[in-house]
């Protein structure tokens, strides 16, 4: 039993040791990697990024860019995710912490979103967009990808469809594969995904983005007088 | 003369016991057979049936969402029962009715072999576990898979501990092989069936194993064939990867406690339960049996291998306990590296959904019952699997009561009886629609004579959808009124509110 955990504690060091010795070598490849993948067009309806002088640091568990720019394909419909037609970031830099959990923390010192607008439709004490759908697979999506990860934004400028807000705080989480938990300037708001859409709940109002469903015998029967 | 009538008792005891499981069960699924519905799985199955019927025999069964087609047993099997009749209830009741003749196969066996208190526990077990219940009440691919593992665990049992191996060797085997043809993911059980028998030298003669291995090609030979000579290799595109997701290890916990069934839509079915509002507290329910399950199952395991002795590669001693019976224990560790050999999902990041465990149904029961009966163990283990079972159960008879008082109106034992309720109430220039979480569909039009009522439009919403959901209520009291028409569970809205 005590050479096993010998050989296995030597093991376990000539991987650390080669690691560090070739970091240089793995994190320009990383680098090469990660941006060949954001290079590939994945057709028209998926979003195009472009990017300068993006790194990759293994040592420091770091990516940092000059410039990473999403445009959404604009598909002329009403799913939600159409809602975002761009996000630019400037000068960020993303650490990444593996302790217990993956954190990652990422500073910026600008990100400029453009959104359409949304109309929404009173109920009660609630909004129901009128404007855009939602589909469980975008959540789904992230939810896949991000399910385990916390992640920190901090941004010394926001612009919001050109107007800027100043500093901002973003925090998130997945509660759960249907909660997503987030903060924003210590704002706690919440979207749940449900079988009728997604609620987004913030300490004042109740929003609720429908289903397709929902959206086309509701809000479009309506627009097209149907 | 004594001895006589003492035997008489427990003869009728025994078959006091088996009764009574048998009206039970019989409740739950006279209860929950009507209200499951119908999807082209099933039509497909009793499609493929007739064809079998007519001549025509299929090389292999559906598309698996890897890309891969499956075995064709399913198929040839249930043909018989489709030409008796290829009617829903009957064919769906065909499942629980072979569940039930294997539960008590293996019940009868248990009660001869080791008598009452295990053979009560077992029957307890099968009678109350959530996801085998649940899965034996409608017709699927897999369903019929806990009939053929009692089956099985039954030959095993005779295999390991009586006389002539060699012939329950080959049944074993092909029963192995109609298991795994139903549930590709169950080819798992095959090393471990190996492993069992070397363990116990149980293996028979080399000449035995290869003609099993041509008694087992001959079965897949159909699948073979097809893959070798008809398939197009250029368009056939497999979509699997090895390490897919972790849901292995959930998805067992999730079909030892059954919480997956709490919620109203869930993956690969037609619908679970709407346990709404007590949908926290039934979760919370039955994750406690789920880890009081798994505690249990940790312990067997430990059991088991802790009384494995090493010896060298080729050989291996079991260490008998002492106030065991050998056969109780060698029976027990078989069934503990069956269930043990679930790991590989684990290791390999397989993508599990609890109708992947169904071989796991009477094996489950059987293994912690034996367990529940060690001497050592009994007074810990007793009152945690009777919590369980009553946790179980508890669940299981509430869903199938809840599923008799409010079905949906797409399940089989109700469409018809709607399309009745419709034709009686509304004129042919009538359609009804279901609203439910998931929105708004046409679901039929009316056949009723001129003089009915012109209902138009009509909207069926389940009273717990309305309670539940802001957006149903929203969208009714926006576009829809209520009328005093009513089906079942089900308010009836139109846009006309003098319906009647």
């Amino acid at each position: 039993m005590k050479k096993f955990f010998i050989i296995f504690a030597f093991i376990i060091s000539f991987l650390f040791l080669l690691i560090i010795v070739y970091a240089g070598d793995i994190s320009e490849k990383l680098t090469n990697n990660l941006n060949r993948n954001l290079d590939v067009d994945w057709g028209d309806d998926h979003p195009k990024f472009t990017k300068q002088n993006m790194k990759v640091d293994l040592l420091d568990l770091s990516v940092k860019w000059d410039i990473l720019n999403i445009v959404f394909a604009n598909t002329q419909s009403s799913l939600i995710l159409n809602s975002i037609t761009k996000i630019q970031t400037n000068k960020c830099t993303a650490y990444i912490s593996l302790l217990l959990n993956i954190k990652i923390k990422m500073k910026c010192d600008e990100i400029r979103i453009d959104y359409e607008g949304n109309n929404w439709v009173k109920h009660g004490e609630m909004k129901i967009s009128s404007t855009f759908f939602f589909e469980r697979r975008v959540f789904d999506d992230i939810y896949d990808k991000q399910g385990s990860y916390e992640v920190k934004i901090n941004t010394q400028k926001l612009y919001l469809n050109k107007t800027n807000h100043g500093q901002y705080l973003i925090e998130y989480a997945f509660d759960d594969n249907k909660k997503l938990l987030t903060k924003i300037n210590g704002i706690d708001v919440s979207l749940t995904k449900q079988i009728e859409g997604l609620n987004i709940r913030t300490p004042e109002t109740d929003f609720f983005i429908l289903n397709r469903n929902f959206f086309d015998n509701t809000v479009k029967m309506n627009k097209t007088g149907g | 003369m004594e001895k006589t009538s003492y035997i008489r008792i427990i003869e009728k005891r025994r078959y006091a016991v088996l009764f009574l499981f048998l009206i039970v069960i019989s409740i739950y699924y006279v209860l929950t057979i009507p209200s499951n519905s119908i999807s082209s799985d099933q039509e497909d199955a009793i499609r493929i049936a007739k064809d079998i019927l007519q001549g025509n025999f299929p090389l292999h069964g559906y598309k698996h969402s890897n890309g891969m087609y499956s075995f064709p047993a399913f198929y040839y099997f249930v043909s018989p029962l489709v030409y008796i009749s290829d009617e829903p209830i009957f064919l769906y009741g065909s499942v629980a009715f072979l569940y039930i003749i294997g539960v008590l196969l293996l019940a009868n066996y248990i009660y001869k072999k080791f008598g009452c208190f295990e053979s009560i526990f077992f029957l307890l077990f099968s009678a109350t576990h959530v996801w085998s219940l649940f899965f034996a009440s409608y017709f699927w691919n897999p369903n019929y898979i806990p009939f053929f593992m009692c089956l099985f665990i039954l030959s095993l049992a005779k295999q390991i501990n009586e006389g002539s191996s060699v012939k329950y060797f080959h049944v074993s085997g092909i029963i192995l092989n109609i298991i795994v043809q139903m549930m590709p993911q169950t080819i798992i059980l095959i090393p471990s069936f190996v492993f069992i028998l070397f363990l116990f030298k149980r293996l028979p003669s080399f000449l035995n194993q290869i003609i099993h291995v041509f008694i087992q090609l001959i079965l897949v030979y159909p699948w073979i064939h097809f893959y070798l000579f008809v398939l197009d290799w250029e368009h056939h595109k497999i979509a699997g990867k090895f390490f897919k997701n972790c849901s292995a290890i959930f998805e067992y916990f999730n079909f030892l406690g059954g919480w997956g069934l709490t919620s109203e839509y869930i993956d690969y079915s037609f619908y679970g339960t709407n346990t709404y509002p007590f949908t926290g507290f039934f979760e919370a329910f039955l994750t406690l049996s789920s880890i009081l399950m798994m505690i249990m199952i940790i312990f067997s395991t430990y059991l088991t291998f802790s009384k494995v002795i090493y010896i060298n590669l080729f050989s291996l001693q079991i260490k008998a306990v002492n106030g065991i019976d050998l056969k109780k224990q060698k029976l027990f560790m078989a069934l503990t590296i069956l269930n043990f050999s679930c790991l590989f999902f684990f290791l390999t990041g397989m993508h599990m959904t609890p109708h992947h465990y169904q071989f796991l149904t009477p094996l489950l029961a059987f293994n912690l019952t034996l367990l529940a009966s060690f001497k050592q163990h009994k007074k810990i283990i007793t009152p945690l699997l009777l919590l369980c079972i009553l946790m179980q159960g508890s669940f299981s008879y509430w869903r199938a009561f809840s599923e008799y008082t409010k079905p949906y109106v797409t399940d089989i034992g109700y469409s018809g009886e709607f399309t009745q309720y419709f034709n009686n109430n509304c004129n042919a220039e009538s359609s009804a629609y279901i609203l439910d979480p998931r929105g708004l569909h046409y679901f039929k039009s009316s056949n009723g004579s001129v003089d009915k009522n012109a209902c138009g439009k009509v909207v069926l919403v389940m009273r717990d959808h309305f309670e539940q959901s802001e957006i149903i209520r929203w969208l009714l009291e926006k576009n829809y009124k209520e009328t005093e028409l009513f089906f079942k569970d089900y308010m009836i809205w139109s846009v006309k509110k003098d319906l009647l």
